[in-house]
């Protein structure tokens, strides 16, 4: 449907290229309109509580429409003038659109989850380009300036919605009104932070469990997550020495086996693999595919520490879900 | 009396700058505080990594590349505090943006004439739009409130950092004119190569495709041999900028390695190059699909 109107939409733009007023009519009813229809019309015809739905696509949507209203009004200055200053004008505007716009482009080149994803957070490109483009419009005149501030409005609009749903459901976390309980991390900075009850109660845990044990902070630690997560903020929040590559891997990737191995031979830190904690979690949906592959690190690992796991290794303990693990004899 | 010498002297005048610069900052910073609520939330996995990174200037600790390199001065400036080093990156993000936008204006209306009242208030209010419009939008990077700084941070700072740059220059040399002042061109010439140096261990394709990006903008705006100077130009301070890094302790001494790894190392998804290209050509067709949402 969305579709269907944006391609009203062009036709309208280019056949009434000499009528100001329709040009911005239609430009200023799909500025309207498609919002309109995004964020507002869209969760109540499929009944969705307003402001319930992640925004992602719909603002990248909205950053479309204002690009392409950029766009679209650069072109005018080919229907209505043709002189040499004018030229050298939108030869200057398309140098530096060219610039802006390219960013969210270079910006999610290569990205593990597709560039489209990347559009969104590197949208200051779009948003930019699209006011360049339409500084350069043909057209002027109160309308125009209307269209200028309206393109802006809806940028800022779009930043404060990305920012507020951000709030309601920000990344892997429980929304921000619910991160109301302080805890303190062992970090350098001893890092105040407001969690939620289950993330203080898991970090509070892993702090005393560990330092019962002995563990003082520069102590390094080998998180060693089997399945698909990972130990990076367990080992920040305890303050622990980390290998060269931070983590020994991520698990449940095609690479993730000849990655751990690569990143333990390669290692050329002054990491004490010997004495180093491990933080072992997740065991339990492993399938015979994955036991292969943590036997072979654990080989591997072996071979750069000189412990067997787990024979060489006490279990101190568990916590935040996962088994705590230190060497048996300390060099 | 003591506003009264504060401004009749030179000093006075300057100390008066300093402190309501000073003061603005911090406003800013509570702000921007505010705004991200960066002291709640502790998210276990990515952001965990983004720390770990952080945490000591020089190191050759690296997940893939080594973009710790660039935050790790952040994180030592606000003295290892989470809450701060999450701050400290909205604070330069947001007013990077905004000079982007005041820059992209700059570039446009190089030769505006300010006769007139009516001319000078749209000139300010063009720039202001401008300028909100890049704050304003610098925050869309917060989608999902993944705020310690990490590889996304590293590469979106330095592009616009770069791109900055690159749009002040175009500023000076568009339209025929031969070059810019030397101490502005000088200026904005380094700051494209330090933009670009900047980006480089979050995603080192990014100075490369951005320098040819540059590089067509300056060939449409200011002509051939201007473009090509101005390519070289900048090509030899990114070397310089690496050299300070090397001299400062940001970047190691054996820093080729570090880049190096992992590219010649194995890949965790087994994607690469070619995969990303196809991904781009993919675009047109991912927007569509995106269309009938």
């Amino acid at each position: 449907m969305l579709g269907l109107a944006f391609l009203a939409w062009f036709l309208s733009f280019f056949l009434a290229r000499w009528k100001l007023k329709l040009r911005v009519l239609a430009t200023g009813l799909c500025l309207i309109t498609a919002p309109l229809w995004l964020f507002v019309l869209q969760p109540l015809i499929y009944s969705a509580p307003i402001g319930d739905t992640f925004y992602a696509s719909k603002i990248l949507v909205t950053l479309l429409i204002i690009i392409v209203v950029g766009v679209l009004s650069w072109t005018t200055s080919f229907f209505e003038n043709n002189q040499k200053e004018f030229v050298s004008r939108q030869r200057l505007s398309l140098a530096i659109a060219l610039v802006l716009a390219s960013m969210p482009l270079i910006f999610g080149f290569g990205s593990g989850s597709g560039v489209l994803s990347k559009f969104a957070i590197a949208g200051i490109g779009f948003t930019l380009a699209s006011l360049v483009l339409l500084y350069s419009s043909a057209d002027s005149g109160k309308w125009l300036s209307a269209m200028k501030g309206s393109v802006a409005a809806l940028a800022i609009f779009v930043s404060i919605m990305t920012l507020s749903d951000s709030h309601r459901a920000p990344y892997r976390l429980q929304p921000m009104n619910m991160q109301t309980q302080w805890v303190e991390l062992n970090d350098s900075g001893h890092s105040r932070l407001m969690v939620d009850s289950a993330t203080k109660e898991k970090i509070v845990s892993l702090l005393s469990v560990t330092e019962a044990a002995g563990f003082t902070p520069g102590t390094p630690v080998i998180g060693l997550r089997l399945t698909s997560g990972w130990s990076s903020s367990e080992t920040y929040a305890l303050g622990a020495g980390t290998p060269q590559s931070l983590m020994p891997t991520l698990w449940n990737y095609s690479g993730s086996l000849d990655l751990a191995i690569d990143n333990l031979k390669s290692d050329s830190s002054d990491f004490e693999w010997n004495r180093a904690w491990v933080l072992v979690g997740d065991q339990a949906g492993l399938d015979e595919s994955d036991l292969k592959d943590v036997s072979s690190y654990l080989e591997h690992l072996e071979r750069r520490s000189g412990l067997t796991f787990p024979g060489d290794y006490a279990l101190i303990g568990q916590s935040a879900g996962m088994d705590i693990y230190r060497p048996a004899v300390t060099p | 009396m003591l506003l009264g010498v504060a401004k009749k002297t030179l000093v006075g005048r300057l100390a008066s700058i300093f402190i309501l610069v000073g003061v603005a900052l911090i406003t800013y910073w509570f702000l921007v505080d505010f705004v991200l609520a960066s002291s709640r939330g502790f998210e276990l996995t990515d952001e965990g990594l983004y720390l770990l990174a952080a945490r000591e200037i020089g190191s050759t600790a690296q997940w893939g590349f080594p973009w710790g390199w660039h935050t790790a001065p952040l994180y030592a400036l606000v003295g290892g505090d989470v809450s701060s080093f999450r701050t400290i990156g909205g604070v330069i993000l947001s007013l990077s943006g905004g000079a982007l936008g005041a820059a992209a204006f700059l570039a446009l209306n190089r030769n505006l004439p300010l006769r007139t009242l009516f001319q000078q208030k749209q000139w300010t209010t063009g720039l202001a739009v401008f300028t909100l419009t890049g704050w304003a939008t610098s925050f869309l990077y917060y989608a999902g409130l993944l705020r310690a700084p990490s590889y996304n941070w590293v590469t979106l700072e330095g592009l616009i950092l770069a791109g900055i740059g690159g749009l002040l220059i175009v500023r000076k040399t568009s339209g025929g004119r031969r070059s810019a002042p030397g101490l502005y061109r000088l200026t904005n010439i380094a700051l494209v190569a330090f933009g670009l140096i900047y980006s480089s261990p979050a995603k080192p394709t990014t100075p490369v495709f951005f320098l040819i990006i540059l590089f067509l903008s300056w060939l449409a705006s200011s002509g051939v041999r201007t473009a090509r100077v101005l390519f070289f130009q900048v090509a030899l301070a990114a070397i310089g900028v690496m050299a300070v890094f090397v001299a400062l302790g940001v970047w190691p001494v054996n820093f080729l390695q570090s880049f190096l790894g992992p590219i010649q190392g194995p890949s965790l998804t087994g994607a690469g190059f070619t995969a990303a290209v196809g991904d781009v050509l993919r675009v047109p067709r991912s927007v569509l699909r995106l269309l009938s949402i």
